[in-house]
């Protein structure tokens, strides 16, 4: 018998071994794929019928629900489906009487494993390919399916084919290091959470207990494919790009990095299954030297996850402490009842659960007492490139979309400005930003340990130095060594050091700064085509031509390149403006966002001349009757119809998205709801507000107000952080 | 041939076997037994290409066993807990084999199913024990190897299907080169089929000889000596392997030939001495007894 057939036949025969998988599997893709198919494609078409939604709208939402063959319906099966074939599979491996049939006959171990494995990829290859044909077919009688989307289609379905194998060799890796079908569950659960729970363990730590750890140390994309159920989901968002954006090269990205795993795996485990000892049948864990590793990384993680969330709920060290050792304990018992499937045994190999503790000591005495000093590490300034910074401290909540900044949606993204200015600041000269980090630095290693054992974090830590006057704003900072490495680092500036407060202002005045935070200052007339913004007669959408654009943008440059740290700081914005692009923006986002200052001269301008509404309060006068509601247990309310009151009330007021672009300017401020009736509209428009002067407002509305908080002002705290509060509503003119 | 060369073999800290040199020729029945625990199926284990050997070798005409297809063509493997594919026909099963074993006679297990009046088509599981056992031994008889490992399958077989596999694997002997290896304890079967014997006791081998050999070496004899002179004189020219009295009768178990013990018994004149045949049970019994493993510190 040659080699091949004998290939073929033990094929065959272990096809015949796996009726009941194989049914399971036709069955699951069918209702996955076809069924669940038949049943979107009647509720578009209903929806259709009613003139609710639009053709476009369903053509995308069939390719990302069935037609792209990685549907979250499809998602589960893959997972589900090949877990259950991978497990039935291998399951000789968790029998001794099987294991002995298998063991006994001539052949040979790696050749028993190939047929298992091309058998179980087959019998969800063929169900799958068929049933996706039919759907597909389905689609495409309905109109929901354009053939342009046809070579997207195929490319997801090869996608979520190798997302399958992935999965399924993952699986097969995890019975075959165990030896009971139960432990291999539980192995297989491990793999696809061990990578991302050691990532966010370590982070985590950095952000507890490190002040100058930055969060951008982490925005690295890495995160995305530390287990296989975070690679399908990278695919699963790749492939849906297809439709929205066309083919890109990074799509194939994560569907690569999925096959290169399959193969990885694959070979991995072939090797194994010929070391594996047949003894190994019916026991926990296959190779007897893995079980210590696998009991050591196991506690650790657990450990330090217990220790933070006593931390947590206690907020308190000793409570850190605290469950740092039970978790030890509590996993290192669980893991050896489950090793030998014998509860006496929770407190054998004690050698083990020392190790997991010295391990566990060494690492959270690395955090606590910072060794290394990372928290007060600064370069010499003769290696740095380049240095980008980003604060709190004078910056608003600017965004804009940067296009060569792909998210694992494959899409240009919105960024924040603070993730703009530590892709695209780049100052050179370092004189300013050096006294701020060297004194966020000398901060942070005085007070680190303080904080920690002390149970208090960094801001509970500035809260307590605000009483001695000293002010602290995040400082991030990006340094560019000169060997190429970027280094990301916290600190806390303290404001109130004038000679600090002048560096800072000496930074945001520089022409680096503005350019590397104020996307618009790099953005063309071709970005966008109308501007939007919203006042109290409702939203509006105001189309430029590119003549207009282009002025925009530069009245805009002119405006910021003049602006100053005093000025920003000394201002409240008048209104937010949305750009938005009607032409290009396949997903309808705006481009960007941008605040008006009064001192915006140049601007201010434009929309004048433009007819661009500039004051979030255009409209107040055409507002008839003020009211203004107080929501709790019980419900108060106070009304106004006299103009002068509602003109005081819109005057000390601000809506949330402008008072929040910057703290420092703040007054006393309370939250509030206003409700908008002008002429000609029919709904409500609400806007957040806060009451920025309590004294200014009529004292009728201060009456109601106490009234509505009586209990909760005789509260201290309370009194001392909000003494007073209302809610405003503004309806109808009438 | 089969031979082992300072097997080892060891499960987490209990050690199965130690040290075992045995061989194995081809054409004889080799019966292997051993007290409970011995290492008797982690030898045939081994044997059968399951297990592999911490140290030492195990090979079949020169070749290493484990992980090599074309040795283990030569052998199949009844264990004595057999498994069959889950909801399977004995047809099913013989269809299977027939795709790994190129000599596998269908013909031959048709043949054999009907001589044991099983039915080819029926579930396997809904057979009996003994009806399984004996499905094995068919499949393992039809596979036409040279050699077959039965693992305890005589245990679970009535007298009748005993005689049947016993002339079964006679037949196979007489006309085709088939070396049957069976691990048993019911040793009073073994002694009418076997050849040769090897006994295993905590994972060592105490003998290998062929059975006529093993009995003709050791004696059961019941004598009454003259005095105690002469028995002691006597005692001190026998190998005594065991010694039972009841007053004056002693029952010794002895080791050597007929001629050897007569010769020397005669020279004391005892007042009575009969010898008696050892049943392969007995010279079991009494070799373990040697080592330790006694019926006296089990009962007493």
């Amino acid at each position: 018998m040659t080699s091949k057939r004998l290939f073929v036949d033990l094929c065959s025969e272990n096809r015949k071994r796996r009726l009941w998988p194989i049914a399971l599997t036709i069955a699951g893709n069918f209702f996955a794929q076809i069924v669940f198919a038949m049943l979107i494609c009647s509720s578009y078409e209903s929806r259709l019928a009613l003139q609710r939604t639009t053709i476009a709208d369903v053509i995308d939402a069939f390719y990302k629900n069935a037609a792209s063959g990685a549907g979250i319906t499809v998602l589960l099966i893959v997972i589900g489906l090949s877990f259950i074939n991978a497990i039935q599979g291998m399951s000789y491996l968790f029998d001794s009487r099987s294991t002995d049939l298998y063991g006994s006959l001539p052949v040979k171990r790696e050749k028993l494993f190939d047929v298992a494995s091309l058998n179980g990829i087959i019998i969800f290859v063929i169900p799958y390919v068929i049933c996706h044909f039919f759907v597909i077919m389905l689609g495409v009688t309905k109109g929901f399916v354009p053939v342009s989307t046809i070579p997207a289609i195929l490319l997801s379905g090869i996608s979520t084919l190798i997302c399958y194998c992935m999965c399924y060799f993952t699986c097969t890796l995890a019975a075959v290091l165990t030896g009971h079908v139960v432990i291999a569950a539980l192995a297989a659960g491990t793999f696809a959470t061990v990578g991302p729970a050691i990532y966010f363990a370590f982070h985590t730590y950095m952000e507890e207990f490190f002040f100058s750890y930055s969060s951008f140390e982490h925005d690295i994309g890495v995160d995305g494919y530390l287990s296989p159920i975070l690679i399908i989901v990278r695919v699963v968002n790749a492939m849906n790009e297809l439709r929205f954006s066309g083919f890109e090269i990074i799509q194939l990205v994560p569907v690569l990095v999925a096959l290169v795993l399959t193969v990885v795996l694959y070979f991995a485990t072939r090797f194994l299954i010929k070391k594996r000892p047949s003894e190994a049948a019916g026991k926990a864990i296959s190779f007897r030297k893995t079980k210590p590793f696998i009991k050591c990384i196991i506690s650790v993680v657990i450990s330090l996850y217990s220790g933070l969330m006593f931390w947590e709920l206690s907020n308190k060290f000793v409570g850190f402490i605290f469950g740092l050792v039970c978790g030890l304990i509590i996993t290192h018992a669980v893991i050896e009842t489950i090793f030998e499937f014998d509860f006496k045994a929770c407190l054998s190999n004690i050698d083990t659960l020392l190790i997991s503790t010295g391990i566990v000591a060494i690492i959270v005495s690395i955090f606590i007492f910072d060794p290394f000093k990372y928290d007060s590490w600064l370069p010499r300034t003769d290696r740095v490139a380049s240095v980008g910074v980003s604060s709190t401290y004078g910056v608003g909540h600017l965004w804009v979309t940067d296009k060569e900044q792909m998210t694992f949606d494959v899409y240009p993204t919105q960024v924040f400005a603070d993730s703009y200015q530590f892709k695209n600041m780049k100052m050179t000269d370092m004189s300013k930003v050096e006294p701020i980090t060297i004194d966020g630095a000398k901060w942070a290693k005085e007070n680190r340990l303080k904080s920690i054992l002390r149970d208090k974090d960094y801001y509970e830590l500035i809260d307590d130095e605000a009483e001695e006057e000293q002010k602290r704003y995040t400082f991030e900072v990006r340094w560019d060594l000169k060997s190429g490495k970027s280094i990301y680092r916290r600190f806390f500036m303290n404001v109130a050091d004038e000679e600090i407060a002048a560096d800072y202002d000496a930074i945001y005045n520089s022409e680096e700064f503005k350019y590397g935070t104020y996307g618009l200052l790099n953005a063309s007339a071709n970005d966008f085509t109308s501007v939007k913004c919203t006042d109290l007669d409702g939203e509006h959408t105001y189309q430029l031509s590119e003549e207009q654009r282009k002025e925009f943008l530069e009245a805009y440059k002119k405006d910021i390149l003049a602006q100053t740290a005093d000025e920003i700081r000394g201002q409240m914005p008048t209104m937010e403006l949305f750009l938005h692009d009607d032409i290009n923006n396949k997903r309808g986002e705006d481009f960007a966002n941008l605040f008006v200052y009064p001192s915006y001269k140049n601007l201010n301008q434009f929309l004048e001349t433009n007819g661009v509404s500039s004051v979030w309060s255009n409209g107040g006068d055409t507002i008839g009757t003020l009211e203004v509601w107080f929501y709790g247990e019980e419900d108060f309310s106070w009304e106004t119809a006299d103009k002068d009151e509602i003109k005081t009330v819109l005057e000390n007021s601000e809506p949330s998205n402008l008072y929040n672009t910057f703290y420092l300017n703040k007054k006393d401020s309370y939250g509030g709801y206003f409700y908008a009736h002008g002429p000609g509209k029919t709904g409500y428009d609400p806007i957040y507000i806060n009451v920025s002067d309590v004294e200014e407002l009529p004292q009728s509305l201060r009456d109601v107000m106490h009234e509505a908080y009586k209990e909760s002002i005789e509260n201290e705290a309370f009194y001392e952080v909000n003494p007073e509060a209302g809610w405003v509503s503004l309806v109808s003119n009438k | 041939m089969i031979k082992a060369q300072n097997l080892s073999k060891s499960f987490d800290n209990i050690v199965a076997i130690k040290g075992l040199d045995l061989t194995i020729e081809d054409g004889q029945v080799f019966g292997l037994i051993g007290t409970n625990g011995a290492g008797k199926s982690t030898f045939l284990r081994m044997a059968a290409g399951i297990l592999k050997p911490d140290k030492g070798s195990i090979t079949i005409d020169g070749k290493e066993i484990f992980e090599n297809p074309e040795v283990k063509e030569d052998f199949f493997y009844i264990s004595d807990d057999t498994a069959f594919f889950a909801n399977t026909t004995p047809a099913e099963m013989a269809t299977f084999y027939q795709k790994i074993y190129k000599n596998f006679s269908m013909q031959r297990f048709d043949e054999l199913m009907g001589r044991f009046e099983l039915e080819k088509n029926r579930k396997i599981s809904t057979f009996s024990k003994g009806m399984k056992k004996q499905l094995s031994v068919i499949l393992g008889v039809s596979a036409l190897t040279r050699y077959l490992f039965c693992d305890e399958t005589f245990d679970g077989l009535d007298p009748v299907m005993r005689q049947a596999v016993k002339s079964l694997f006679a037949g196979d002997m007489a006309t085709r080169k088939f070396t049957p290896i069976i691990a048993s304890h019911n040793l009073r079967e073994l002694e009418d089929i076997c050849d040769n014997v090897g006994l295993l006791h905590k994972g060592g081998i105490i003998l290998s000889k062929n059975l006529d050999d093993a009995k003709a070496d050791v004696h059961k004899l019941q004598c009454v000596f003259r005095d105690d002179e002469s028995k002691e004189s006597a005692m001190k020219q026998l190998c005594v392997i065991t010694e039972e009295n009841r007053g004056k009768l002693f029952t010794l178990t002895v080791r050597g030939t007929e001629e050897e013990i007569e010769e020397i018994m005669r020279a004391e004149s005892p007042i009575y001495m009969e010898m008696l045949p050892l049943s392969l049970e007995e010279i079991f019994i009494s070799e373990t007894g040697v080592k330790g493993y006694d019926i006296k510190k089990i009962i007493c």
